[in-house]
């Protein structure tokens, strides 16, 4: 099929030469204001959709597993928003979030699995008095820091691991 | 989890010099056909040329190109001259063409004139100014890499309704091609991805199909691995200069 060089869709030179150079680098699949985006929409997905995969036994993990208003834990924010989530399960989101910032391949952004990986073990700590690595304070001080100065973090999130950092 | 279309790593068919000597030969065997996507990529970058850079009417350049297809590319030897040349195919194309032109202006006004009058002026001039050294014309190069671009974009979309992805071809328009790239939040509503793993798999995806359709039009007019290369390289320096 011809394709006209009058083609309305082609009229840019501009938009033409960042198609070509895109073709070129990974680095800038996506731009740092969209990570708040990306990190809102991770903590919508179900566990069972990123998690299956890393736990056969995750749906026993589940099993039985509801927020304080009745709803079953279903997604990545309702586990980090539970008043007592289990550790079990705060690992495999640990594991996740390392694996799904892999530069190049992974997921997410390598910033937002970072995010992830910080809150998790922020939520771990102040939920459920728990260490989930074997980072030392001063690593998890700067991780916590880094994270919460994020400016696409919300404020729960920031809330949340000023209240990890403090029982470090 | 099974694989999705173009995902993993691209495997670049190997060249040769190279599907222009497969067509030289194809055309050699009498197979007129072949040259459909040859002539199909340059017949607006040559009609560009000569109405807007050469000033000739409409009709008159359409006739040209059909003439210098016929005279130089069908019956003539300009694929099998291709291996010779060590420069660009397309300033191949375009000089063949020039000299087409003289020939035919000459041709017409000797059928005019007669046997013994001299070579009117102004086929002189245009004589001059097609046969200097090769330089390069802008409006022919911005043509070229527009028609190159468009092919490419046309066998993304061609691949993706094969494969029933056409969500990849409209991520791939809406984040590179719209006048605002598409944000992620709308891409995500636009084409409903559940996670952010399908978002990025998606845009990953349709880049790579698009470095794999690049590359195989490119190879139509390339040397080897490495013109291709070049040929991306030109691509980038005309758009970067050109304006349309």
């Amino acid at each position: 099929m011809s394709v006209s060089a009058e083609d309305s869709s082609l009229t840019d030179l501009n938009r033409l030469a960042r198609l070509v150079d895109s073709t070129a680098d990974d680095r800038e699949l996506w731009r740092p204001e969209e990570f708040g985006a990306i990190f809102r929409h991770q903590l919508t997905v179900p566990l069972r959709t990123d998690l299956g995969g890393l736990d056969p036994r995750l749906g026993e993990k589940l099993k039985g597993l509801h927020m304080p208003d009745g709803r079953p834990v279903a997604t990545f924010g309702d586990l980090l928003r539970h008043p007592a989530p289990p550790v079990a399960l705060l690992d495999l989101v640990k594991e996740f979030a390392k694996k799904s910032g892999r530069p190049g391949r992974g997921h997410v952004p390598p910033e937002v699995a970072t995010m992830l990986y910080y809150l998790t073990i922020g939520v771990a700590l102040f939920r459920c008095g728990h260490r989930l690595t074997r980072l030392d304070a001063s690593t998890l001080r700067e991780g916590f820091h880094w994270a919460r100065s994020q400016l696409w973090a919300d404020e729960a999130t920031r809330e949340l691991l000023r209240c990890a950092e403090d029982h470090l | 989890m099974a694989k999705e279309p173009g995902e993993g790593d691209v495997h670049f068919p190997s060249t040769q010099w190279t599907e222009l000597a497969a067509l030289a030969r194809a055309l050699a065997a009498g197979n007129r056909q072949a040259l459909g996507p040859l002539i199909q990529r340059y017949e607006g970058p040559l009609r560009a040329y000569l109405t807007r850079e050469r000033r000739f009417d409409a009709d008159r350049a359409d006739d040209l190109i059909q003439g210098f297809f016929l005279a130089r590319v069908l019956t003539g030897d300009l694929l099998a001259r291709a291996d010779q040349h060590r420069g660009r195919f397309r300033t191949l194309v375009l000089a063949a063409l020039k000299n087409f032109v003289v020939g035919e202006q000459r041709y017409q006004a000797a059928a005019k004139r007669g046997p013994e009058r001299a070579v009117p002026a102004d086929v002189q001039d245009l004589e001059e100014r097609l046969s200097g050294p090769d330089s390069p014309s802008e409006v022919f190069e911005v043509a070229w890499a527009r028609q190159v671009l468009g092919e490419v974009l046309e066998r993304v979309r061609e691949q993706c309704r094969r494969d029933g992805r056409a969500d990849l071809a409209g991520v791939l328009e809406c984040r590179r091609l719209a006048d605002r790239p598409a944000s992620y939040d709308e891409l995500v509503q636009r084409f409903g991805y559940h996670t952010p793993g399908q978002v990025s798999n998606a845009v990953r995806t349709a880049r790579a199909l698009y470095a794999r359709a690049l590359h195989e039009i490119l190879a139509l007019e390339a040397r080897d691995e490495g013109g291709v290369g070049e040929l991306v390289a030109d691509l980038l320096a005309i758009l970067g200069k050109g304006r349309a």
